[in-house]
């Protein structure tokens, strides 16, 4: 956005239109997405551990996994909730962008991953994953969104979601140890 | 002697009613507040509950109120008492007595721990 605005005024200093070509080009960073595109990046990367959790339901046979799976699946859904509240009361929609495409991406070789393991083995990739999908995405929210969100109501939002995140992290983390026990 | 079991006996079978859901949590905290019993709250809210460490008495109630948008429980370690679901806003009362288990958890966030203490 900063950016951005610089180039508009160095475009109009230049008297050319091709700064202002380049004002229009797309985030290719976290930190340069605007409020509805991080809004829409984490909708979706709720969603995605939502669909690692329905797996996990249906898959596993370890009691420890399912209560995880399931707290997953109420905890995200209520961000996700509130998200859409939140877009809904400030008249916006969420925006798709680059790294919401990228962690569909993934998550598709991911879910095709742990389809195919079955057992201890399925328990142990699950919660690993849990584990590093937490902490990149709890990376991301504290060190490339609440820095950079404008909207003060979103940034609360955000900075609600990172201490819930930050708990199944550390959720994970303790199942994981447990697996390997 | 007897007063004092009889009471006891009563707080028991108080607790056993909100715990089969046939009285309120409010009926139950001011039934305690007509009986003497101090009221306490303990608030979860940021993932955390508040205090996380309470001091209480015999025959005192805790009510426990979920301010976080997620849903949480208050759940002693070995599960002898459980608030189960409590949605936004919603609560819990129990009233201790010396059998309360005083180590006590989220069932849906296990690292969130907290603990009762007893003053008498
Ligand atoms: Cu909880």
């Amino acid at each position: 956005m900063k950016s951005c605005m610089k180039n508009r005024i160095v475009s109009v200093l230049m008297l050319t239109t091709l700064a202002v070509a380049s004002c229009a080009a797309v985030a290719t960073t976290p930190s340069e997405l605007n409020d509805l595109e991080i809004a829409h990046t984490a909708y979706v990367a709720d969603n995605i551990d939502i669909q690692y959790a329905h797996l996990a339901l249906a898959l596993s046979t370890n009691p420890d996994i399912h209560e995880f799976a399931r707290t997953m699946i109420r905890d995200h859904e209520a961000v996700n909730e509130q998200a859409l509240a939140l877009l809904e009361k400030l008249g916006a929609e969420a925006q798709d962008n680059f790294l919401s495409q990228k962690l569909i991406a993934d998550s598709k070789s991911i879910i095709d991953n742990l389809t195919q393991l079955r057992g201890a083995e399925f328990d142990k990739a699950y919660a690993d994953n849990e584990l590093g999908y937490h902490k990149a995405v709890n990376e991301l929210v504290a060190d490339a969104f609440i820095p950079n969100i404008e909207n003060p109501e979103v940034k609360a939002l955000f900075e609600q979601g990172l201490k819930i995140f930050k708990q199944h992290e550390e959720h994970a983390a303790m199942m994981v140890k447990k697996l390997n026990e | 002697m007897w007063l004092s079991l009889t009471r006891r006996a009563a707080l028991v079978c108080v607790a056993h009613l909100v715990f089969s859901g046939q009285l309120s949590a409010t009926e139950v905290a001011q039934d305690t507040a007509a009986n003497t019993g101090t009221n306490h709250r303990v608030y979860i809210e940021d993932m955390q509950f508040s205090p996380a460490k309470l001091q209480v008495r015999f025959g005192d109630t805790i009510t426990w109120i979920n301010n976080d948008f997620i849903p949480h429980t208050a759940t002693a370690v070995d599960k002898s008492w459980n608030s189960k679901n409590l949605a936004k806003g919603e609560e819990f009362s129990l009233i201790v007595s010396d059998n309360t288990v005083l180590d006590y958890y989220c069932f849906y966030h296990p690292n969130m721990i907290a603990k009762i203490e007893i003053l008498n």
